[in-house]
């Protein structure tokens, strides 16, 4: 088996969910090559090489592959495509956007954001938006799957000592072309989007109160949040309100200050991964969605909290 | 004091009295959002500790106000500092499911929201539904003989209470947890508990009856250009869709185009010109059958020109985002802020002639005031929320007369479904008779002869008599 | 220009699915079912372009068994002007389903093809790429806004931090993102009108495709349940358990 991984990365650094496909990929088992495809990306590629596990490190680097654009990376994969067993990304926006062409292209299935390697072509899926999980099996010679990166554990990055292949093949279809981009740079990521949210209540008992909460969300660059109640108390305005009414989300990391946890709140970010509450009163509903919870004066854990992380 | 709070502290535990700030935290007023003044607030975690708590206040003659959820909207949690609050927010558990008797025991904090989701995980539903689900409690449906937006179909709270259990005054507990559909033993005595409003004992739990899932939902929203119209579309959905028929839930034009484009909270999926709007909804159980039979009914309405537009829902989500415009109560408190509100009962052939001389009257006095009128039409019942930009006791005396001495004179209800609470217990004369009022007062005298319970609530003062 | 648009029927998107005892599949028996909410997006854009002049004509497209011509009839009571039902007992693989899309696109010859970026039953997010490898087409995935000038689609992507606004020539395929747009909802006189327009039904071997076994579902399961929390009792333990028992990594990306 020998497998072909496709590094994500932004031309300068290796996005570290790349370690985590790297961990997919071992657990199927086989040699793996990395292809870093993109434009002045050597660095990229001198990251890749000390990854552990890795025996290979393909460089496709031209101003055509810059931006990923899927038609010319698919086409660059398929080229390659013919010394391998399996594909394989993680399910970045480009590799979502490149890989079912890919698939197509060789005329196999896709196994899409898989959670679970069973065999080298049996894996573990979501499906219904993650509430049921799906064993399936491929049939096809060549595997192309792209993998969640959150279910998998990241690889070493240092320790591994890989050999560059530069390629040489560049595809430009001529039909795509890239115009702008606009990157949310803003240090305060969007509530609707932002992997960590941290929330307050009732609990934080003045709008004042809310600036320790910000400067906690700066140190994780979280998004701020509020509860029904404090929006109503007005603390914040309601545009920051998650819940039933408010926004709906759904962050890696949730944590919840001073707020007891009804019902409406419950429902807009109960799917978060892991959730934190702080609370004064050990009753509070809230603990019981809680992974985490820490009990006390909101007063001094958020100021602890900010200086700890 | 102390002491008394002090003996409940050992009843309760230390977590389980709140003082001060963390009681002036909660407000019992959904609408004025006001802190609560009560001295302390107490949650007891079972049966047995309240029943304690309360055999303490009696002997002591310490005055007790209950709160559920407290999205009441007559003042009826509402505490003086005298007052010592019982919550029953400790007490949420679900204490048994019986898929085959259709039944479900429950203890009275639970949220209404909770018992509907542990109802659909065996399949079943319980039926009373309002926008407040997710912070009103089963106590506080039951204490306020809560109705909805199903009471077209299954009826209102009353209807879906099998058993009760409660505190009295003294603190003796009554259990009467019956789970039988008949049970014809002598007085039924949960009905005088449900609709009392915390003023004859505390629920603390209750034993439900489930209704089948109706899994196969039809939602539309529909325009009407008269008032006849609507009557006609009321009769003419009953008789077509007969038992699948599970809502008609009755905008005004006021309350439509405030929510929608005057006000850009919701897109508004039928242009706004028409004087009533209707969310009609069918409930039944095969996907395509009912799917089917709701646009024939609807249809067939239109081909009559009982409506004059309509959108179906093609999907549960839009449901919802129909839905949201009629549930957007929060929306209108902030969009006609503050205001006084209404909810009435009417014949419902009244009801047009009724709105429209009352926005005369209104207007007569404050030119640019708004009336907003939705409700639930089929059951009789309309909300009525009355904004001159201000409220003062003064104008709520004008506007209170302006509302009330019409229905009296119709033979309408001052409560349909939120009950008396504070607000309206010295308007009770206009929708009972003084034999009504004085049995009453006598049930009361007897069952709470220190007047601990809910003191100054429902009943009139006795100078208002 | 005519603008295709290609819609699936799954599971409504509020039905909490339960998974069967035997582990065979999820248990779809009378849930409701309606159009997949990405595709209805799909529609709604069409219905503007053609409101905008853009576009002259719509055809919607839907593969499976017969109850998908209720979709498709909702899709013509929201807007679409005929429909084309490709007849298949089950809902076909991504791969298949966008090779029997490739030859309708062959035989209508539409200046854009406009599909929802994934159902919300497989999750799977493949057939509007696969669409574009084997037409040959560029393809503007996951957008959140579409603009035709000069002969060419400006069309603006939901991409991991950021948009990001591509150019294609046409005809080219487009994918919807949640943001697109806000669909609008069918109303009665068309729900009405609908019922008359023209609905083609066709078979994959019509088509000359052959429904192909790519990908094979062995067992479906319950996801693992959330653990019960756990209390901490300092910041320090907090953190600790954070990093090294969720593995989360506390720290700004970027
Ligand atoms: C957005 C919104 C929509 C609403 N829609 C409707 C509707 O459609 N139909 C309708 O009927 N009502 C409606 N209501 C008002 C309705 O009365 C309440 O939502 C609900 O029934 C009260 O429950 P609660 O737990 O919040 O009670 P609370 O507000 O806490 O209490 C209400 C009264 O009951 C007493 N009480 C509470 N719990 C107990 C108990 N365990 N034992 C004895 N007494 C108790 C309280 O002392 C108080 O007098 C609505 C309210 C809101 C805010």
């Amino acid at each position: 088996m020998s497998i072909l991984l496709i590094a994500e990365h932004d031309n300068n650094k290796l996005n570290p969910v790349t370690l985590s496909a790297v961990t997919a990929a071992r657990q199927i088992g086989g040699e793996i090559t990395m292809l870093v495809a993109g434009s002045s990306c050597q660095s990229v590629a001198n990251d890749a090489v000390k990854v552990m596990g890795l025996s290979k490190v393909l460089l496709a680097d031209s101003a055509v592959y810059e931006k990923g654009l899927a038609e010319s990376l698919s086409a660059l994969i398929v080229e390659l495509a013919a010394d391998y067993s399996h594909i394989i990304a993680a399910a970045s926006s480009t590799i979502k956007d490149a890989m079912p062409r890919v698939a197509a292209l060789l005329d196999v299935g896709q196994l899409t954001e898989i959670v679970g390697v069973e065999s080298e072509d049996t894996f573990k899926r979501p499906i219904y938006a993650g509430n049921a999980i799906a064993t399936v099996h491929s049939h096809d010679a060549v595997k192309v799957i792209t993998v969640r990166a959150s279910a998998f554990d990241k690889v070493e990055a240092e320790g591994g000592n890989a050999s560059i292949d530069v390629v040489n093949v560049v595809f430009d279809m001529g039909v795509s072309r890239f115009v702008s981009e606009a990157l949310l740079k803003s240090d305060r990521p969007e509530l609707a989007v932002a992997n960590t949210v941290i929330s307050g209540g009732r609990g934080m008992g003045s709008a004042e109160s809310f600036n320790l909460l910000e400067k906690v969300a700066d140190k994780l660059g979280a998004a701020v949040g509020a509860s029904r109640a404090a929006v109503d108390a007005g603390f914040v305005s309601n545009d920051l309100q998650v819940g039933q009414t408010g926004k709906i989300v759904a962050p890696e990391l949730y944590i919840a200050v001073g707020i007891s946890g009804a019902i409406q709140h419950l429902a807009g970010m109960k799917e978060s991964k892991v959730i934190v509450a702080i609370n004064k009163d050990e009753e509070a509903p809230i603990f019981q969605v809680a992974d985490y919870g820490l009990v006390g004066d909101l007063f001094e854990i958020l100021p602890e909290l900010e200086a700890k992380l | 004091m102390d002491t008394l709070l002090g003996a409940i502290e050992r009843v309760v535990g230390e977590k389980n009295i709140l003082r001060g700030e963390d009681v002036r935290a909660r407000s019992a007023d959904w609408i004025t959002r006001e802190p609560c003044l009560a001295l302390a607030l107490v949650r007891p975690v079972s049966v047995g500790q309240l029943s304690q708590v309360m055999a303490l206040c009696y002997e002591a003659d310490q005055p007790v106000v209950t709160h559920g959820g407290l999205t009441g909207l007559v003042r009826g949690a509402v505490a003086a500092s005298n007052d010592l609050v019982i919550s029953l927010e400790r007490m949420t558990e679900i204490e048994s499911v019986d898929p085959v008797g259709g039944t479900l025991t429950v203890q009275a904090g639970a949220p209404l929201q909770v018992v509907q989701e542990a109802a659909e995980q065996i399949g079943m539903q319980f039926a009373l539904d309002l926008g407040a689900r997710g912070s009103c409690t089963i106590g506080g449906n039951i204490a306020t003989n809560a109705g909805g937006i199903r009471v077209i179909r299954y009826g209102m709270m009353r209807d879906q209470v099998l058993g009760l259990e409660v505190v009295l005054a003294d603190g003796s507990v009554v259990s009467s947890m019956n789970n039988m559909l008949k049970n014809n033993a002598g007085y039924d005595l949960k009905h005088m508990f449900i609709g009392s409003e915390g003023t004859l004992g505390i629920v603390t739990r209750a034993v439900l009856k489930l209704q089948p899932q109706q899994s196969a939902s039809q939602t539309a929203l529909v325009a009407c250009d008269s008032f006849e119209n609507l009557i006609g579309l009321l009769q003419h959905m009953r008789q077509t869709l007969g038992g699948e028929l599970g809502a008609f839930e009755v905008m005004w034009r006021s309350y439509y185009a405030l929510l929608t484009e005057e006000s850009g909270r919701h897109n508004p999926p039928l242009d706004t010109s028409s004087p009533f709007y209707v969310l009609i909804e069918s409930l039944g159980n095969d996907q395509a059958e009912t799917a089917q039979r709701f646009e024939q009914a609807i249809t067939s309405a239109f081909e009559k020109e009982l409506l004059s537009d309509a959108v179906i829902a093609s999907s549960d989500a839009q449901r919802d985002r129909l839905w949201a415009i009629r549930e957007d109560i929060e929306g209108l408190s902030e969009l006609i802020a503050p205001r006084f509100v209404f909810d009435i009962s009417l014949s419902i052939v009244d009801m047009n002639t009724y709105v429209n001389a009352l926005e005369v009257s209104v207007r007569d006095i404050w030119p640019d005031a708004k009336v907003v009128v939705f409700g639930h039409l089929g059951d009789g019942n309309l909300h009525v929320s009355i904004s001159t930009g201000e409220v003062n006791e003064e104008m709520r005396i004008i506007i209170e007369d302006l509302v009330y001495k019409p229905l009296q004179a119709i033979g309408g209800s001052i409560s349909a479904e939120h009950g008396i609470g504070i607000k309206k217990k010295n308007h009770l004369n206009i929708s009972r008779n003084p034999g009504e009022i004085a049995l009453m007062m006598k049930l009361k005298e007897v069952m709470d002869p220190k007047g601990l319970l809910n003191r100054g609530k429902v009943l009139p003062d006795k100078t208002n008599l | 220009m005519k603008i295709i648009v290609s819609v699936k029927r799954v599971i409504d998107y509020n039905v909490k699915v339960r998974v069967k005892t035997d582990n065979s599949d999820v248990d779809l028996t009378n849930v409701k079912m309606s159009l997949n909410p990405f595709c209805e997006i799909a529609v709604e854009e069409a219905i503007r372009l053609k409101e905008a002049g853009v576009a002259s004509e719509i055809v919607v497209v839907s593969i499976g068994p017969n109850a998908v011509q209720e979709q498709l009839r909702t899709a013509m009571a929201l807007g679409a002007d005929r429909a084309i039902h490709i007849e298949t007992e089950m809902q076909p693989e991504p791969l298949n389903v966008a090779k029997l899309l490739t030859k309708i696109v062959e035989a209508e010859e539409p200046g854009l093809v406009i599909l929802g970026k994934q159902s919300i039953d497989s999750d799977n997010n493949q057939v509007g790429q696969m669409l574009a490898a084997l037409t040959g087409w560029p393809q503007g995935t996951f957008a959140s806004e579409v603009k035709i000038e000069d002969g060419k689609a400006l069309v603006t992507r939901e991409v991991d931090g950021g948009l990001r606004t591509l150019s294609l020539t046409l005809p080219a395929v487009v994918t919807t993102d949640l943001r697109l747009n806000e669909p609008r909802y069918a109303k009665l006189p068309d729900i009405m009108k609908a019922k008359r327009k023209p609905m083609e039904v066709k078979t994959p071997a019509d088509l000359n495709v052959h429904l192909k076994k790519h990908i094979s579902q062995l067992k479906v399961e319950t996801p693992p349940q959330r653990q019960v929390g756990i209390k901490v009792d300092s910041v320090d333990a907090l953190i600790d358990k954070l990093k090294n028992e969720a593995k989360i990594i506390l720290r700004k990306l970027g």
